[in-house]
């Protein structure tokens, strides 16, 4: 299956059209469910916590697969942040650490 | 009416709350801005054509499932189920928000807030339930936070879908993937002050490490998602603080 509509991969297009309803699924699901039965406090616990570990999967996986630029600059950017609590001025200054070796080591 | 401190005065649904959500969303949008920006440069990078990213923006309207899923995009053939169901876990939070802001607003008609829950953000939910708890019981304050934040982050996507189609992005040279990644490491950090957090953590760890060692393919979002929810679930005492 590889056609296209309005010059989208059909592929592609799935995906998006599948995110856009499972993200309203979620947004919508809160207030649908409290309408028809309390939210069980386990129910509750199991999607705050898989949530924080979808995050540290996205951070680990790059930690893993990246290069001593993205672990400076992720370490600045979370010792900035647990320091400051300010979310731009931890990314700013990653990005920038990060930048600035790879423009030493020629990358 | 201060007698009754148990009864949950009625939601309104007016103009003036409207504006009042604007206002409270204002600040949201200026940093919210970059990363729509970030985005769309982001997008164009991991291969995504910018139709693509434009419309995720449009629809999912949902900044860091669409940047979870970059990783995924260029995967042949596309992980599709894996795309959808990233993006669910991601937002799978909003499930838990939804149900915190619903008492406040229950007596206004489903179908209004089955409608309105489609834009709601991590910021549009927040400024809502702190107005609705400050007493100001209006739900136009979440449609205010919408028709500020969507033009905005679509705007933001079109601008960055630009910029880094014109070539002058090279996404390693300019750290956009550092800056990808610093945005789920403070949101991470942001988690931390629950001790809660501790067993899932460490089990999401562990389980993202596995799976990136042993499995093919792009399953450890996944992994790292469910093996920190199971976590919880076993570590659950009943009587711990909530993660807000």
């Amino acid at each position: 299956m590889s056609g296209s509509v309005l010059g989208m991969d059909t592929i592609a297009l799935t995906a998006i059209v599948g995110m856009g309803i499972a993200t309203y699924a979620t947004r919508a699901g809160g207030f649908w469910l409290m309408s028809h039965v309390t939210l069980s406090r386990r129910l509750e616990r199991f999607l705050q916590q898989s949530a924080g570990g979808v995050l540290i999967a996205i951070v680990v996986a790059a930690a893993m697969k990246g290069d001593a630029a993205m672990w400076a600059g992720l370490a600045a950017i979370i010792g900035v942040m647990l320091a400051t609590g300010r979310q731009m001025t931890a990314l700013v200054g990653g990005a920038a650490i990060a930048i600035g070796l790879r423009h030493l080591m020629g990358g | 009416m201060s007698s009754l401190p148990e009864a949950r005065p009625s939601a309104t649904f007016t103009r003036a709350g409207v504006r009042h959500g604007m206002k409270l969303i204002a600040p949201f949008c200026v940093s919210a801005l970059p990363f729509g920006v970030a985005f769309g440069a982001a997008a164009v990078g991991a291969g995504m054509t910018p139709a693509e990213a434009i419309l995720m923006s449009a629809l999912a309207f949902a900044g860091s499932a669409q940047f979870a899923v970059l990783s995924l995009w260029t995967a042949v053939p596309m992980p599709v189920a894996a795309i959808v169901v990233t993006a669910f876990l991601v937002n799978a939070r909003h499930i838990v928000m939804g149900a915190a802001l619903y008492p406040h607003v229950q007596n206004q008609p489903q179908r209004r807030l089955l409608a309105l829950s489609a834009g709601m953000t991590d910021a549009g939910w927040a400024v809502t339930l702190q107005a609705m708890l400050a007493g100001r019981r209006d739900l136009g304050i979440l449609l205010g936070t919408i028709i500020l934040q969507w033009p905005v982050w679509v705007g933001g996507t079109v601008l960055g879908v630009v910029v880094g189609s014109s070539g002058a992005v090279d996404v390693k040279r300019w750290g956009l993937d550092v800056l990808v990644a610093g945005i789920f490491a403070t949101s991470v950090v942001g988690l931390s002050r629950s001790r809660a957090v501790i067993w899932p953590w460490i089990a999401a760890i562990a389980g993202t490490t596995g799976a990136l060692l042993w499995l093919p393919g792009n399953w450890y979002i996944l992994i790292g998602g469910l093996s920190a929810g199971v976590a919880g679930l076993l570590t659950d005492r009943g009587d711990d603080e909530r993660t807000a």
